[in-house]
């Protein structure tokens, strides 16, 4: 992953296990997911649904949907709204359509 | 279920509402989607540890005194509402992804702003936030920007966010302002809250002292990179904040803040049916109420910047003005908080007097939507380009629901909230009418996703209307 665009300000967190895109990384716990995802060097949270494009955080308030990814296997996760457990799964791809989930 | 009062939002209006409530001994049911009261103003850490940024005594006291009359005070917190029915019956999807259905017999929401963001080329690449998101991210979750950073738009916020991040040692290199300076007027009606005008200098102070370059009446027209930003392209503004062609310069940048002020979120007060006005001074369309902040819709109340932008304090003392109008019509009242209400209805005067000068000097000028260029994503949820409307547009398509319907902008997981400003400016732009007399743009339910088998669990007669 690339350098991190973001850093925490308060390094005492405890950190857990969390599995993006199938690679495990340590995440601090219970600190908002797309915070977590943003200092660990993750800026594209998913493809964008018809010009499959790069997409991440916009508004961090739950209201865009550009944080969405799928968590633990549920689609269009707003990750400004959950916060980091051990053991989370995150993948960053495109939603499948409902014709593909099928 | 049922309660007699219920509350939609937990920012300094809503809780300031039942507070003052709770003090005349009446009970309500306060729904809010964040898991901490605050709004987005008195945000707190989320993981509960010392705020590093952005702290505000009022912020914790108002959360405390919400803990204190727990007794009367209901606080849901994570709890959107996702629906609004005759009769003011609301359906409520809880964090953990379940819904059911509550029906009040006086309705107060205090929904709160969306910020308005404006589309320009490359603007959804990954490392572009919001000026609030990234205040969010700091003062919830003590996280910063760690590269070079450029904050533009215009208002407050802008020079509030880069007052902060500079504080807290973030690269902050330019901050990009499209409104010009204030004139002297504009000056004296900011200055009738002098605290506020006050902050503000000081905020312009910081930033000069520790060497970010200001440059005003300018905007990004342009953001590249190959993944993640990597520069921007500022241009200077005309009068109406249309970008000029000449003297553009390219900036450096890892992270990019951008909006462009706020406009009320009216969401929940369209589908409750009530009428609605638009109104530049308040950020755009905000719903209609009578002095004493009353809806069309009978028992339907709307207060703080949800019913039209005014800031915290307007927000706060709406919420004590309307818990205490709302006690005396329920039979109850308190001696003390009665004095408090009338006083807070004088200082409204001050505050709206501010608040015109601050949309003078700031309010979005709608030449700032010529940056888009044809292929620039207007609809980030549905990959809808300007050309794409345009297209729609130049079909004879000239209503805000055709367009949705034809192209699909404003049809997404948002439901429009990102791209209705700049939808309705190009629709305005090619129709020849201003934005206030086109019609307002519709909402639908459900306003946040809701899985089947949670809508399922709801009453069958509730699901089947």
């Amino acid at each position: 992953m690339a350098a991190p665009l973001f850093r925490s300000l308060d390094g005492s967190s405890t950190l857990v296990e969390v599995i993006v895109d199938g690679q495990a990384i340590r995440l601090p716990d219970g600190l908002p997911l797309a915070a977590a995802l943003l200092t660990s060097g993750v800026s594209t949270f998913h493809r964008s649904v018809r010009a499959d494009e790069p997409r991440g955080p916009l508004c961090l308030m739950g209201s865009c949907f550009q944080c969405v990814a799928v968590v633990d296997g549920v689609v269009n996760q707003r990750t400004c709204r959950l916060k980091v457990r051990a053991g989370m799964t995150v993948e960053r791809r495109t939603p499948p359509l409902p014709d593909e989930a099928a | 279920m049922s309660a007699r009062v219920v509350i939609v939002g937990a920012g300094p209006a809503g809780a300031s509402a039942a507070i003052a409530l709770a003090r005349c001994g009446i009970a309500s049911v306060l729904l809010d989607d964040n898991p901490q009261a605050g709004g987005q103003i008195f945000r707190p850490r989320s993981d509960g540890g010392a705020p590093l940024i952005g702290h505000d005594a009022r912020g914790s006291a108002l959360r405390e005194t919400l803990r204190r009359h727990a007794a009367l005070i209901e606080h849901r917190s994570g709890h959107e509402v996702i629906a609004v029915y005759p009769g003011r019956k609301l359906w409520v999807a809880s964090a953990d992804s379940r819904a059911y259905e509550l029906t009040a017999g006086h309705l107060v929401l205090a929904t709160g702003a969306v910020e308005v963001s404006v589309p320009v080329p490359g603007w959804t690449l990954p490392g572009i936030y919001t000026l609030g998101g990234l205040q969010i991210l700091a003062k919830a979750s003590a996280t910063v920007p760690a590269g070079r950073t450029v904050l533009a738009g215009a208002g407050p916020l802008l020079y509030l966010v880069a007052a902060q991040l500079v504080s807290a040692g973030v690269e902050v290199t330019d901050v990009v302002d499209a409104a010009a300076f204030p004139t002297p007027g504009q000056i004296a009606g900011m200055a009738r809250v002098p605290g506020l005008f006050l902050r503000g200098i000081g905020f312009e102070l910081t930033l000069r002292r520790l060497g970010v370059a200001i440059h005003r009446c300018s905007a990004i027209v342009e953001i590249t990179g190959d993944g993640t930003v990597s520069e921007v392209v500022l241009a200077p503004l005309g009068d109406d904040w249309r970008p000029r062609a000449d003297r553009r310069t390219r900036l450096r940048a890892d992270v990019v803040g951008m909006s462009f002020g706020l406009r009320p979120n009216t969401e929940l007060t369209q589908l409750a049916g009530c009428e609605h006005v638009y109104d530049a001074t308040a950020g755009g369309w905000r719903v209609h109420r009578d002095a004493n902040f009353a809806t069309s819709v009978a028992n339907v109340y709307a207060i703080g910047d949800g019913a039209g932008i005014g800031g915290v304090d307007t927000a706060l003392a709406e919420g004590t003005i309307l818990g205490h109008d709302l006690a005396l019509r329920l039979g109850t009242t308190n001696a003390v908080l009665a004095a408090e209400a009338e006083e807070a209805r004088h200082r409204l005067s001050s505050f709206a007097a501010f608040r015109r000068a601050l949309v003078g000097w700031s309010g979005l000028r709608p030449g700032i939507f010529r940056a888009a260029d044809s292929s620039t994503m207007v609809c980030r949820c549905e990959d809808v380009r300007l050309s794409d409307l345009d297209q729609a547009l130049e079909a004879g398509i000239a209503l805000p629901r055709g367009l949705k319907l034809r192209t699909r902008a404003g049809m997404g997981l948002c439901q429009g909230r990102t791209c209705a400003p700049a939808v309705q400016h190009r629709i305005a732009e090619k129709s020849g009418l201003p934005v206030a007399e086109l019609p307002m743009p519709t909402v639908r339910v459900p306003l946040r996703p809701i899985s089947v088998s949670a809508l399922a669990a709801l009453a069958p007669t509730t699901a089947a209307e």
